[in-house]
């Protein structure tokens, strides 16, 4: 269960969105701009919003709408941007390399497009990497974690895949893998960029499915896509275009029901 | 990160790019054994020439060398350098400087020697002219063999029971006395031994100043290698007539036995007391006269006031201070200069050679250092390389929770590996190549001074090997690393 969230003793999952939801993220005038972009050209334009923990939110728009570089914010992989942007409370930019480092490794789960696994490991390695990397009292944790680990790849489905190479996987299982990998801490925030872009429909779908268990399961789940079937599952739906946020809406979908 | 986790990711890096970093390790590898055989090779020259040769570990004091004047003049017509300051008072004043842990007066026989015998040893015996001084015993204490006796045997010495004397001698009211013995017959000729020959390990001499006889052990004298080479690399067949005397080794020279003539000339005629000795082979030491004997100073003084003066007992050639630290060289001296007594050429040579082998040394250590350090310029492109290769990776990391710290201690970590691995791969090439010089050096005919190995290695050149390859790998990939860590990581995701 993500950290955060608010699950029933049975496991159900309570509407998200209603007004009494704890303040996950909140974005406040958020501007980015490259370097390399002229004058005038801005990446995020003047954004503002707040996500509520438990929340599955899709940010969708075309390619250069600027949703890749707000995920990269929201993950703290991004910094250089004006305007403010807190997590649970937190100004992330005023965090240490450390700190913010810390709070990648325990508090988001990163699923990409392109599943950025490693190659030379097997899918359990791959799954314990965070683990690696964990620092303070996350690394006293960490005996218990090779057991969580090999649950995670039994509930994405991929227990006789175990010690197995990425390249002896389909897209449709790495991508679990990379689920896997992200829910390792059981993070507050899963962040997935485009997590059916590389895959046909049918697997798309199996990942589409897990993702709404994972909401079910209370995790706040953030996707970016330029797919608008995600949009369908997603309780709320953001759409960015050239970096302006030109529309937010809550879809009454409740994760579960799509 | 914990430190399995980041020595494990260490290692699976570098086993992924092993092809690179093998590549990269031979620079490394070349650098440091080329340090180390330097190293070796410059210690090893610097035990020979220094320490064999120049004696560096001691300070030659000779008296003042004639300069232009009256005492140049006298030199002209035979007049000897004044050595007037070489007496024992002046050993003691140099005993009490800063860094001359001994002063020990060296004295020349001053009177003609000639040496006779060796048939045993070559085939005939040899007769020639004899060059010899002598030295203070506990110069050369240190460096004989266990049970080698160099010593004053036959000065006074008190004892409890006969076991307290040398050959020859009974212990008669508390002091040693030898027997007395007919030089003819060679036999005792009085006490209960009378009738019978010298005591095993003694012979009957005749006494300085005097035709009684006593049993007396044979002198103990001392060598120097140099001679032994100078025999067998031209001397054996210049004595020899036409035919070569043997070649002999160290082993066989221990022990020897031959005779001297005192105050007797083997080319010249010379009237006046003489004497015969029998002398014995104690051991080799660098401290040894090159081209002579050396003789334990006690007769050396005693042989001198028979055949010399009173006063040619008392003037020492040379004094020899032992240096206790080489720090201290220069400061001796400049202690002696002020005193106004000059150096043996071999002082003065020994502090040039030593100016020579520490510049050589320092340019052998450059080269390899240079060698280094263009393979730590490797390393970093290397590392620079594998991060642009990686940099997805690295990304990754990133994401999953890798502070800039961690990549740079991974790569570092990485770094040190490698420097640890080449820089002993390296240290033991360079040990390797030493021994097939050694090799190759061995079958080369023996030369003056040819030592066992040209190659001595102090302890401190494997850490100092190993340390200097880690910090020039770790240098070299401190900018990779520092490169690596700043990495932007959404910008290295998206590559």
């Amino acid at each position: 269960m993500g950290k955060g969230s608010r699950q029933s003793k049975e496991g159900d999952v309570e509407v998200s969105g209603g007004a009494d939801q704890e303040v996950l993220i909140s974005i406040k005038s958020l501007t980015k701009r490259y370097p390399s972009s002229a004058e005038g050209e801005r990446a995020l334009q003047d954004l503002s919003l707040d996500i509520q923990a438990g929340e599955m939110v899709a940010i969708i728009g075309t390619s250069g709408s600027g949703k890749t570089t707000l995920l990269n914010i929201l993950g703290g992989l991004d910094r250089s941007y004006e305007g403010s942007l807190t997590v649970k409370g937190r100004e992330l930019r005023a965090l240490s390399d450390r700190a913010l480092s810390s709070w990648r490794n325990q508090e988001v789960g990163f699923i990409f497009q392109h599943f950025h696994l490693l190659d030379h490991l097997t899918a359990l390695d791959n799954v314990l990497l965070p683990a690696c990397l964990a620092k303070g009292e996350a690394r006293a944790k960490i005996a218990q974690v090779e057991r969580r680990a090999r649950e995670l790849l039994e509930l994405v489905g991929l227990s006789e895949k175990i010690d197995v190479r990425p390249t002896q996987l389909s897209g449709g299982q790495k991508q679990r893998v990379a689920i896997a990998r992200a829910l390792l801490f059981e993070p507050s925030l899963l962040l997935c960029d485009e997590p059916t872009g590389s895959l046909d429909r049918q697997t798309g779908e199996e990942i589409i499915q897990l993702f709404k268990g994972l909401h079910q399961r209370g995790y706040t789940v953030l996707m970016i896509t330029h797919e608008e079937r995600l949009s369908e599952v997603a309780e709320r739906v953001i759409r960015l275009e050239d970096g302006h946020m030109i529309s937010d809406e809550h879809t009454g979908s409740q994760g579960g029901e799509g | 990160m914990k430190r399995a986790s980041l020595n494990a990711l260490v290692i699976d890096n570098l086993a992924r790019s092993k092809t690179s970093v093998i590549m990269s390790s031979v620079g490394i590898i070349v650098g440091i054994s080329a340090l180390v055989f330097f190293i070796g090779l410059s210690e090893g020259i610097k035990e020979v020439v220094l320490k064999k040769i120049f004696l560096i570990e001691q300070v030659e004091v000779i008296p003042p060398k004639v300069g232009f004047g009256v005492e140049q003049l006298g030199a002209l017509f035979g007049a000897k350098p004044s050595n007037d300051q070489l007496t024992d008072q002046m050993a003691q004043t140099f005993e009490g400087v800063d860094g001359i842990e001994g002063a020990y007066p060296k004295m020349k026989f001053t009177f003609p020697a000639f040496g006779y015998g060796g048939k045993e040893l070559l085939g005939r015996d040899v007769r020639g002219e004899l060059i010899a001084d002598g030295i203070e015993p506990k110069l050369v204490h240190d460096e004989l063999a266990e049970g080698a006796r160099f010593e004053d045997l036959e000065a006074p010495r008190s004892c409890e029971e006969d076991s307290a004397c040398v050959e020859g001698a009974r212990c008669v009211s508390g002091r040693c006395l030898a027997l007395r013995c007919d030089p003819k017959s060679e036999q005792v000729i009085e006490g209960p031994q009378s009738g019978q020959a010298c005591e095993t390990g003694s012979y009957c001499a005749v006494e300085l100043g005097g035709r009684a006889a006593s049993c007396q052990p044979p002198i103990p004298v001392l060598l120097n290698e140099q001679l032994l080479e100078l025999y067998n690399g031209g001397l054996a067949v210049a004595l020899g007539g036409g035919r070569s005397l043997p070649k002999i080794g160290k082993e066989m020279v221990q022990g020897f036995v031959f005779n001297i003539g005192l105050n007797r000339s083997a080319i010249m005629r010379r009237r006046g007391p003489s004497v015969k000795r029998r002398l014995k082979v104690a051991g080799f030491s660098d401290k040894a006269t090159s081209l002579g004997i050396t003789l334990p100073i006690g007769y050396v003084k005693r042989f001198n006031r028979l055949f010399t003066s009173e006063d040619a007992a008392k003037r020492y050639h040379s004094i020899v201070l032992k240096v206790s630290d080489q720090q201290f060289f220069p400061s001796i001296i400049e202690e002696v200069k002020r005193r106004g007594l000059a150096l043996a050429d071999k002082t003065s040579n020994a502090e040039q050679a030593s100016k020579i082998i520490k510049t050589v040394e320092g340019l052998f250590a450059l080269v390899s250092l240079i060698i280094v350090g263009i393979a730590a310029i490797n390393i970093s492109q290397l590392f620079f390389m594998l991060i642009y290769q990686r940099r997805r990776e690295i990304g990754l990391l990133r994401a999953l929770g890798a502070s800039q710290l961690d990549l740079k201690r991974v790569i570092l970590t990485e770094a040190t590996l490698i420097g640890l691995t080449a820089g002993s791969m390296g240290a033991l090439v360079g040990y390797g190549a030493g021994a097939l010089v050694d090799l190759i050096a061995s079958q080369l005919p023996r030369f003056p001074y040819k030592p066992e190995s040209f190659f001595i290695y102090p302890l401190w050149v494997w850490p100092v090997a190993v340390f200097a390859a880690v910090a020039f790998c770790v240098i070299g990939a401190y900018f990779p690393a520092r490169t690596a860590a700043h990495q932007e990581p959404a910008e290295a995701l998206t590559q």
